[in-house]
């Protein structure tokens, strides 16, 4: 982990009404160590913000110099952060957690919904052709990112709510046919609670491995505070208990948590 | 630098040399090994270390965090692994690296927290730090009531030489009453300010924002409540005071110093600047140079009401 300033050299617009942007960093540094479904803790607002917490965003992919980080604008912190020009000096925390068990030698399925493409994404860099995406979107105006999975190598279909852009329809139905193929040892899944929990309850009658992107609100992103935690199972009298998604996650092994 | 006198960085609390009067306060650094790679616990005055219970806790259902201007609502809930697993696992290796460790105790009854300390009684922990303020459990908090407080802080003292720090709650009507029962009641040191109340609600799903519904507030939003408590506090009981809430600065230490503090701690500060104990320690020895202050305990009380 580094507690560093690094110099912003991109932050594009990916989608005007859906305002995704995509940040680029200079940094060799943090880039070195970094493995997909990591996360980094951004501070924003400037010299003395009034934003206390730093705000976590999964690495979407890295190369040896440059980290980039994907974001959808939804409240004061990513505003702030829509404003940042070329040049600006940014501080992060990172890289942090423990990201996706990739493996080349094992066929994936990523499944990523809204802002939870973004971490799977980090995996498809990794995994290339060894892995097909499932995107789903509420609309077309949210749909982003598709082109750089496929120059990855990564095969995408894509689903929309509203059926504005490819189906209409919800990630699970996508997933069920994947599935039904039998060529998947593992799924990586990213997406709502409500996404993860119905995909991971699904993919109960089928004989592979999965694992999930859980991002629950959290204040320090090291594991110091207890903030964050995730009901997981456990070999204790009560069967479960609390762990923190900034460091025994944010990827968690979806039989072992309790939805 | 070269022809400026060396500070004294070293102060006395309840007895005991600290290597500076810099600490990182409880819930807020766990048991010392989440920031390693930018601090070392034995860089600090003391770490204080996440409460301890005599059994481990769960804690409470997430969300446990919510943001607000300028500080965070936590409804953490004291989960903790109990404190013989503290003992067995992170006080030797605390101890190992040098470090000077106070643990912070936390009870449902005055009994759950004498079996606590009769445990770390023989340790080599160096201080003990009873939390009577915990908000986000359910209960009266034995620190809203000044009678409740010096007996559980006798009964304590009857149980451990080692130095006891009472730690006040800001959510009383008068928080002096209350350092003076712990100092009745035998304490050597009281510290202050525990989180202040707080609440959140989406105005969306209206929901509240924390699972638990309340919460205790800290960061920066709570430290002119902590400045004027620990000025209070100071003013009225003669053993040590160490006071946060709020910091992040060391500008906010030597202010908190001003007060009355004889050591500061920084808790939710470190979610915003996680070196910033090591800032603040570098901070208050350039301000005591630049003030031509020899030992940097010449900073705590130092301040000028009249006008
Ligand atoms: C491990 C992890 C990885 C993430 N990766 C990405 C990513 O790659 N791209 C992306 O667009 N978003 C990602 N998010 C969500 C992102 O952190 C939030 O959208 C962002 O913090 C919102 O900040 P804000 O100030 O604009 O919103 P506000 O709602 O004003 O924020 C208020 C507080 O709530 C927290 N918060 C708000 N929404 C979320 C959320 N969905 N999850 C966790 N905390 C939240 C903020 O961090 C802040 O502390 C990730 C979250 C986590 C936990
Ligand atoms: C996430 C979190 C967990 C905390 N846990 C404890 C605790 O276990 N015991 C305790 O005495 N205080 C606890 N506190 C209170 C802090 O130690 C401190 O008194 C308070 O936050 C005010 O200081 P600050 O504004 O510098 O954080 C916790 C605070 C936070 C933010």
């Amino acid at each position: 982990m580094l507690d560093i300033t690094a110099k912003v050299i991109e932050n594009r617009l990916l989608s005007e009404k859906g305002r995704i942007y995509s940040l680029t960093l200079d940094s060799p540094e943090l880039s070195k160590d970094c493995l997909p479904g990591q996360f980094y803790e951004i501070k924003v607002g400037g010299l003395d913000s009034r934003f206390l917490l730093r705000r976590p965003f999964s690495v979407a992919f890295c190369d040896d110099k440059t980290v980039t980080i994907r974001y959808n604008v939804v409240g004061a912190g990513t505003e702030w952060m829509s404003g940042i020009t070329p040049g600006q000096m940014l501080d992060v925390l990172g890289p942090l957690g423990r990201g996706w068990p990739v493996d080349k030698t094992k066929k994936t399925l990523l499944v990523g919904g809204s802002t939870g493409i973004f971490s799977v994404l980090g995996a498809a860099s990794h995994l290339g052709d060894k892995s097909r995406a499932v995107l789903g979107f509420r609309s077309c105006d949210l749909v982003n990112s598709v082109e750089d999975f496929k120059a990855f190598g990564v095969p995408v279909s894509i689903i929309t709510e509203d059926g504005s852009s490819g189906r209409k329809g919800l990630v699970t139905e996508l997933v069920k046919e994947e599935l039904d193929k039998n060529e998947y040892d593992t799924v990586f899944i990213c997406g709502s609670t409500l996404m993860m929990k119905s995909v991971a309850e699904l993919l109960k009658d089928y004989d592979v491995d999965c694992y999930v992107s859980i991002e629950e609100r959290m204040a320090c992103g090291v594991g110091a505070c207890m903030g964050c935690v995730v009901k997981i199972k456990a070999d204790n009298e009560q069967g479960w208990e609390y762990k923190r998604a900034c460091a025994e996650g944010p990827v968690f092994n979806a039989a072992e948590v309790i939805w | 630098m070269e022809n400026t006198k060396k500070v004294d960085m070293t102060v006395d609390i309840a007895g005991i040399r600290l290597k500076n009067p810099v600490m990182t306060s409880s819930g807020t650094c766990g048991y010392g090994r989440d920031y390693l790679d930018i601090w070392s616990p034995a860089e600090l005055g003391a770490i204080m270390v996440k409460a301890v219970s005599i059994e481990p806790r769960n804690g409470n259902p997430p969300p446990r965090i919510a943001e607000i201007p300028s500080g965070v609502l936590n409804s953490i809930g004291l989960q903790n692994p109990g404190v013989r697993h503290f003992i067995e696992t992170d006080l030797p290796w605390l101890k190992s690296i040098g470090a000077t460790v106070i643990v912070n105790v936390v009870g449902y009854t005055a009994d759950d927290y004498a079996a606590c300390v009769e445990l770390l009684d023989e340790t080599d922990a160096d201080m003990i730090e009873l939390n009577i303020s915990c908000p986000n459990v359910a209960g009266k908090p034995i620190g809203a009531d000044a009678k409740a407080t010096e007996t559980l802080t006798n009964q304590i003292r009857n149980i451990t030489k080692k130095p006891i720090i009472i730690k006040l709650s800001p959510n009383v009507t008068s928080i002096t009453e209350i350092a003076l029962a712990a100092e009745a009641g035998g304490a050597d040191a009281v510290s202050l300010i525990n989180c202040p109340m707080g609440m959140r609600i989406n105005i969306n799903t209206r929901k509240p924002m924390l699972a638990n519904i309340t919460g205790g507030m800290s960061g920066p939003a709570v430290f002119p409540l902590a400045l004027r408590m620990v000025w209070q506090t100071a003013n009225a009981v003669n053993i040590s005071v160490i006071g946060g809430g709020g910091i992040v600065k060391w500008e906010d230490a030597v202010e908190m110093m001003m007060a009355g503090a004889d050591a500061v701690f920084i808790g939710a500060g470190l979610f915003y600047d996680p070196a910033s104990p090591l800032k603040v320690i570098e901070g208050l020895e350039k301000y005591c140079c630049d003030n031509n202050l020899s030992n940097v305990n010449m900073i705590t009380d130092s301040l000028i009401t009249d006008r």
